[in-house]
């Protein structure tokens, strides 16, 4: 059978028919969302709605126009969200869709952050050989710590991850005070503004572009992954170890590939942030960074590769967002002192909010929101018909 | 005609308790074996045995005469090994298609790198297992169902979908655990309907296990019966329903043939 269009099905036959024979082919961009003739048609990422279409221009004007419109505080913002983005799609991949929790994510932001600043402070690399060598080593580390994986599950994995993280930490501890006693420089380790061959990176304006274009693809690649048989396979590791087993799934490898994507974006995210902030210091990759990440994949909706995008920008935006808000309402002189400390207790109320409300995130809330549009000016929203995504 | 699965005196203990004792049976070319037996016979064990999920203390399985001994769960799955559970076990989170394209696995290999850029060759393979994944979908009559998330339908249909999946992956063999078990009279009927299809059509050996009698009476060619982990009976269902054995392990009475099943 080559054609969907060709199902025996006597409930769904008649009404394709009709649509066949009043409808010439159309071009490729006019065709109904809901009607492909070839399984490449099925395939492809882009619907041919034209709701969608709008929504996909929106997005892009949105994005674009941004960074126009406001000033560089919240351009310096929305660049943060954007690396954070990039990380947290690594550990989507290994907590959200594989289902092996892992405790220990800063580890691998910071053996990418490390490596871009080793590989300028020894080789003078730029950022543009020390992203892929960062890659590179996060990947290597994410497949170390995904060895336990084979032995163990649950909160042990967890256990174990923090326990990578722990040593990497160590191990960027010696390091930064080797760099520190060696070459007497102060406080981290800094590198130049990131030169790209054609053109540097020296503006946070140029720097938005910049990472824009990386979460552009990265989003897309991971997507990408999530429709292949390996992101099926991931799915099917955390949904049922033994029927994935049992269909031939070797599980233990695929947690293996799992733990290593999500070093390839954590790395990948951490030579970005030495690059962004010019310098890198151990200090900063500590627990709370990794729980942070986890908090970002449990609020923009576990499993969902918008819902990373969405989580990332929320947990990183909102602590800033609350700052703001304080010091235009005047607030700064009675509320100064305690700004962390109101920071900190939004984010544990969302996230209290998210766990009890929304286990499906943020992802959920557009999911439903978009299924009760589809069905608008009906009450009924009709979930059962649409996946996760 | 050679047989396609042989178990050969397979004993599997859990601790010291002896789960299946030293049972071989056969499963030729097209068959369609019911392994039927009281709750705790061992019948699951037995599956799970076949399937490398667990491992014989004896004995050992063979699939078209190699041995699948020590072989990892995994590589028995791919040497042709397909299993469709009791509770259906489907990947929540994904559609039945997506469930489907999961057995076909197999032949989906690629680098990762073709898989991120979803193009080329790895986009063409992915196109041609759906076309064969389609053909299941068509032989189930799952068209409806394609594209709903598995999580949300009903428990037959579920049911169904594991059997799809299992018959996806192209196996040389195909173990069914209790395919009828929670299913409607109507749905029953319907599943029996596909049963005698894929035996007709793909000539599939399958080995079933059953706990609705008239089911396997009607649609089995060959009965083993399981008691205790001891192979009580084996042969026709005429044969197996007159035995008094089998009767002894099912109803309880004739005390004179009652210690067999010990």
């Amino acid at each position: 059978m080559s054609d969907l269009t060709s199902t025996k099905t006597p409930s769904e036959a008649p009404v394709v028919r009709r649509w066949q024979s009043s409808t010439v082919r159309t071009r490729r961009w006019r065709r109904s969302p809901h009607l492909n003739t070839s399984y490449r048609d099925d395939l492809s990422l882009f619907v041919y709605s034209s709701s969608r279409k709008a929504g996909m221009a929106a997005l892009v004007a949105l994005v674009l126009l941004f960074p126009f419109t406001v000033d560089n505080y919240w351009l310096n913002v929305a660049n943060f969200c954007a690396i954070a983005a990039v990380g947290v799609l690594g550990l989507q991949i290994v907590t959200g869709m594989t289902g092996q929790l892992s405790l220990g994510h800063a580890a691998f932001l910071a053996v990418g952050g490390f490596v871009a600043a080793g590989l300028y402070l020894h080789l003078g690399l730029q950022l543009w050989l020390a992203a892929p060598a960062a890659m590179l080593a996060g990947g290597i580390t994410g497949a170390l710590a995904g060895l336990p994986a084979l032995r163990i599950r649950g909160f042990y994995l967890g256990i174990t991850t923090l326990a990578v993280q722990y040593v990497v930490i160590a191990a960027g501890l010696k390091y930064q005070s080797y760099i520190q006693s060696s070459r007497g420089t102060s406080g981290s380790l800094t590198v130049p503004a990131p030169d790209l061959g054609l053109f540097s990176i020296t503006s946070v304006f140029q720097w938005y572009f910049f990472l824009v274009v990386i979460v552009a693809v990265a989003t897309l690649a991971v997507t990408n992954l999530r429709r292949s048989t390996l992101g099926r396979s991931f799915l099917a590791v955390r949904q049922g170890e033994l029927a994935a087993e049992a269909l031939g799934i070797n599980v233990a490898w695929v947690k293996i590939i799992a733990f290593a994507l999500s070093g390839v974006f954590g790395g990948l995210a951490g030579s970005l942030s030495t690059y962004y902030y010019r310098s890198v210091s151990i200090e900063n990759f500590d627990l709370l960074l990794s729980v942070t990440y986890l908090a970002m994949i449990i609020i923009g909706g576990v499993g969902s590769i918008q819902g990373a995008i969405y989580g990332a920008v929320f947990v990183t935006a909102t602590p800033l967002l609350v700052g703001r808000i304080i010091e235009l309402l005047g607030l700064t002189a009675s509320l100064g002192g305690a700004l962390r400390a109101i920071e900190l207790g939004v984010f544990a109320l969302t996230m209290m909010a998210f766990l009890l409300f929304e286990p499906d995130g943020i992802a959920g809330v557009w999911r439903r929101l978009k299924a009760y549009f589809a069905r608008w000016p009906y009450k009924y929203t009709d979930m059962t018909t649409t996946a996760k995504r | 005609m050679t047989a396609t699965l042989e178990v050969d005196s397979i004993r599997i203990e859990f601790g010291g308790v002896v789960a299946v004792n030293d049972v071989s049976f056969e499963l030729r070319q097209g068959e369609l074996v019911a392994l039927i037996g009281p709750n705790g016979a061992g019948k699951t064990a037995m599956l799970n045995a076949i399937s490398g999920i667990y491992r014989p203390r004896s004995g050992e399985v063979r699939l078209n005469g190699a041995s699948l001994r020590g072989v990892a769960t995994h590589k028995i799955a791919v040497a042709g090994v397909g299993r469709a559970f009791q509770h259906a076990e489907l990947f929540a989170g994904m559609t039945v298609l997506e469930n489907l394209m999961v057995g076909r696995h197999r032949q989906l290999g690629g680098n990762l790198l073709s898989m991120v850029a979803f193009h080329g060759p790895y986009l063409r393979r992915e196109i041609e297992q759906r076309a064969v994944v389609e053909e299941v979908i068509d032989f189930f009559e799952l068209e409806r169902y394609r594209k709903r998330p598995v999580e949300n339908l009903p428990f037959g249909v579920q049911k169904l979908v594991g059997v799809a999946r299992a018959v996806c992956m192209d196996p040389q063999v195909l173990l069914l655990d209790e395919p009828s078990s929670g299913l409607t009279r109507q749905e029953k009927e319907d599943f029996a309907r596909f049963m005698l299809r894929i035996h007709h059509d793909r000539g599939l050996p399958m080995l079933w296990v059953e706990h609705d009698m008239q089911m396997v009476m009607d649609l089995a060619n060959r009965l083993i019966v399981l008691d205790h982990g001891v192979k009580i009976a084996d042969g026709t269902p005429e044969a197996v329903a007159a035995d008094p054995a089998v009767r002894a392990a099912y109803l309880g009475i004739s005390p004179d043939t009652a210690g067999v099943s010990d």
